[in-house]
């Protein structure tokens, strides 16, 4: 029973075999320009199971860029019947390499034993020809599109066709496309190596931007796929070799549009040698630019032992990584360190432009002000085609101290690090002396801050006890006073009392004037009568006390100098000598209050 | 005498730096660093020798221990610009833009810093002092009000000065010594609250069991350990 099922099979089979493979194939354009790409589309479909085996035969003048192949298989039923579809296609992208017209053979499509065959195609393959005169093409403009290369192409331009040895010239590579294109770049080659040219990419956008140009009296939308800086190294003409660029028309969501493939055309640079008039004999090739030369140094006044930095920095357009910069060998004054030399190159889309910097250490021999001398650089302007001499300006340091000349250790003979650090130079020389950076934190500060103000403290609080120790000196000299006036009129009334009258009056006189002086202040020794009233009137004591003072001290000048001239014994004197003493106490009692 | 004898101590430390800086100087950084750490050992501590042990170090690519280096020395010598510059320098290296940060939360010692550190330290202060003496004995024995309302006013100034400086001097500073994140709390189960880069400045505002509370220059704060920061 098993047996018999194949041979069922095999038997029906012939009754089907018409519709069970079919194959065909389609081409996306039948006439393009040489170099564009065309998709060759092959579909095949069989209704029984099975792999569907395609033959795409290789074709000449075109090369396959890339093939993509789907399946599909479907299943239906029709009552009972079941019904099996598989669907097979392949997109080959083939690349026109050949102009005229170009035949595609039949394709044949295999399953078991059932085979098919597509109808053949034909491509007709338009030449493109150079355009005329591209020799002729100034420098920044383009050559006009050829025959056959149709709304798009892709060009070479050169700000200079014209240039010196080590000059910068600017090569782009562009695609010109007429408006209403819808242009997308698929794939472009990086810029090419060129022999006999150091080249730097300047501009490789990865969105291209737009500009428009117009070419023989018709406009393109231009796009600068990228820009390359280019000095040349060797003189005479170099041309630069077509490169290729993968394009595509009319892409959009549904489609990929029609994809093409431009080349440059070749360009030409004439490189001219540089001059030999005017040319001195310490110039360097490497130093041809627009180019400026400027010294620096970091300090202009350093300490002994401190070195200085020295920048010689050559700035401005052109090759400046290979520039070459004044050698600083020796400085009078100066031991000078090998340099360290950086340079820092900006890509800009006009070209190359930066600073080449020599950074020396200078450290100062002697003391006093130091001279560094003016340094000087040829360089060719390609500008002005002509030699330059660029200088510096003479600088000064002044070094304080003395460097130790005996002390200065050798010049070293290695080559100082690269400096990968903008760092300020170490010191070579210190002290190393110990100082204290926080003397707030010792403990005698609070003591040498505080003390002047607690001496001051003093100060004031013994100015004050003075004061007072000289008042109570006053209080306690008018007591004493008091206390002596007393004792002094008691030894009065016993002289009055034994009858010795001059020398009671005597005491008494003692003891009014050392009151009068010490209690009231008023100096009453040597006065006349007149000149006691007066003093007492001016201290403002009463007419009738200052005339009993007066009177009393009279009749005491007598007593002692005339004791006949006096009438009595002295009696009631001693009653007015107290009156009177009870009379400048009270007074003085008044005056104080 | 004693100058004399202070003289012959230091003049072998001096010898050894000039020798230090020679070698810095020929590239040789291993002898150059080893002899300013050496004098470091010894005991001698100067911004001179901290400026040039962080450039050699710097050199050798060892930027962290750089900057370290220049934080003691700006201790030593807050306006000294030469130590600012390449601290500025070896830091930017370092954190690249990060080391420009965000604007800093400042605390009083910030504020300070720029304003007293271009003013030397010891010098200020022993002017304030020599001041403060005039001042008392301008009050005791002269009787004229303009002078001692100037010498007053100079002896605030330079005291302000002086006080700043102690401010500054006294502010806790580390320097991180590894990145890593901030806690909330001073023990790894705390949830992180940013990040202290390798080589950033912190404040030192608080310690426990092990852990520093710290505040980076952007004003976030944060615990992390203790180990993970060189205190300057």
């Amino acid at each position: 029973m098993r047996a018999l099922i194949p041979a069922l099979l095999l038997v029906s089979t012939p009754a089907f075999a018409a519709d069970e493979l079919s194959v065909s194939a389609t081409l996306s354009d039948a006439a393009v320009p040489l170099g564009d790409i065309v998709t060759l589309e092959v579909r095949a479909i069989a209704r029984v199971d099975g792999e569907i085996q395609l033959s795409i035969p290789s074709v000449k003048g075109l090369s396959e860029l890339s093939r993509s192949q789907s399946q599909g298989t479907s299943i239906s039923w029709n009552g009972a019947r079941q019904s099996i579809t598989r669907e097979q296609t392949v997109t080959v992208e083939l690349q026109t390499e050949k102009a005229g017209a170009i035949a595609i053979p039949p394709i044949v499509a295999r399953l078991g034993r059932h085979s098919a065959k597509s109808t053949a195609l034909s491509l007709v393959v338009g030449a493109i020809d150079l355009p005329e005169n591209i020799e002729n093409v100034e420098a920044g403009k383009v050559a006009p599109p050829g025959p056959g290369e149709g709304d798009i192409f892709v060009r070479f331009r050169v700000d200079k066709n014209e240039v010196f040895l080590g000059e910068q010239v600017l090569l782009d590579c562009d695609v010109f496309a007429a408006p209403g294109q819808s242009l997308n770049v698929e794939s472009r080659d990086p810029p090419p190596a060129l022999d006999g040219f150091w080249q730097e990419v300047v501009d490789m956008p990865q969105r291209l931007t737009r500009r428009v140009e117009t070419i023989q009296g018709r406009s393109y939308h231009v796009y600068r796929l990228w820009r390359i800086a280019l000095f040349p190294l060797e003189a005479g003409e170099r041309t630069i070799a077509p490169t290729s660029v993968s394009l595509a028309k009319g892409r959009t969501i549904f489609g990929s549009g029609r994809r093409m493939r431009r080349r440059t055309l070749p360009i030409a640079i004439d490189v001219k040698p540089l001059p030999t008039a005017g040319r001195p004999a310490d110039f360097s090739n490497n130093n041809v630019g627009q180019y400026l030369l400027s010294a620096s140094l970091d300090h202009d006044r350093v300490p002994a032992g401190k070195a200085v930095l020295l920048r010689l920095s050559l700035s401005g357009v052109g090759n400046i990584k290979s520039a070459r910069l004044p050698e600083v060998k020796a400085i009078d004054g100066f031991r000078v360190f090998p340099p360290t030399i950086r340079d820092n190159t900006q890509v800009t889309p006009n070209g190359l432009r930066g600073t080449k910097t020599a950074e020396i250490l200078l450290m100062p021999q002697r003391g006093g002000r130091l001279e560094v001398p003016s340094f000087a650089l040829t360089v060719f302007d390609p500008s002005t085609g002509a030699y330059e001499r660029r200088t510096t300006n003479t600088m000064r340091v002044v070094v304080d101290g003395e460097p130790s000349k005996t002390d200065a250790p050798p010049v070293p003979t290695e080559t100082a690090e690269k400096k990968a650090l903008d760092l300020r130079p170490i010191r070579f020389r210190s002290s190393l002396a110990k100082h204290d950076p926080t003397p707030w934190r010792q403990p005698w500060f609070a003591a040498a801050a505080g003390a002047p103000w607690l001496l001051f403290v003093l100060f004031m609080a013994l100015k004050r006890i003075r004061s007072r120790a000289s008042q109570e000196t006053e209080a306690s000299k008018k007591r004493a006073a008091q206390q002596a006036a007393k004792s002094q009129l008691a030894a009065a009334k016993e002289a009055l009392d034994a009858g010795d009258v001059a020398s009671a009056y005597a005491k008494f006189a003692e003891a009014l004037i050392a009151y009068g002086t010490n209690k009231c202040g008023i100096a009453l020794r040597g006065q006349t009568a007149d000149g006691v009233r007066n003093a007492l009137l001016e201290r403002g004591a009463t007419k009738e006390l200052a005339a009993a003072v007066a009177e009393e001290l009279e009749a005491a000048d007598y007593a002692r100098f005339a004791p006949g001239t006096l009438s009595g014994s002295g009696g009631g004197a001693y009653e007015r000598w107290s009156s009177i003493f009870e009379q400048l106490e009270a007074f003085e009692t008044e005056g104080e209050s | 005498m004693k100058a004399l004898l202070l003289v012959l101590l230091s003049a072998a430390p001096a010898k050894d730096f000039e020798a230090a800086s020679e070698r810095a100087l020929a590239g040789d950084r291993a002898a150059a660093i080893g002899l300013y750490e050496s004098l470091l050992e010894a005991g001698v501590e100067h911004e001179d020798l901290y400026f040039n042990l962080g450039n050699v170090l710097a050199r050798d690519g060892r930027h962290l221990d750089a900057v370290i280096a220049y934080e003691r020395a700006l201790r030593l010598a807050p306006g000294d610009d030469d130590v600012r510059a390449n601290l500025d320098t070896v830091r930017a290296e370092m954190l690249g833009e990060a080391a420009k940060g965000p604007p800093e939360e400042l605390g009083l010692a910030d504020v300070l810093d720029p304003l007293v550190s271009p003013l030397p330290a010891a010098p200020m202060t022993y002017a304030f002092l020599v001041a403060n003496l005039l001042l008392v004995l301008l009050l005791i024995a002269v009787k004229k009000r303009a002078v001692i309302a100037t010498v007053a006013a100079v002896t605030v100034m330079l005291g302000a000065v002086t006080a700043g400086h102690a401010i500054v001097a006294a502010d806790p500073r580390g320097v991180v010594l590894e990145s890593t994140k901030l806690k909330r709390g001073p023990h790894a189960r705390y949830e992180e609250r940013g990040e202290a880069e390798t080589g950033t400045r912190v404040r030192v505002l608080e310690e426990e069991a092990g852990w520093l509370r710290v505040q980076n220059p952007d004003g976030t704060t944060g615990w992390l350990r203790e180990r993970r920061v060189e205190r300057l």
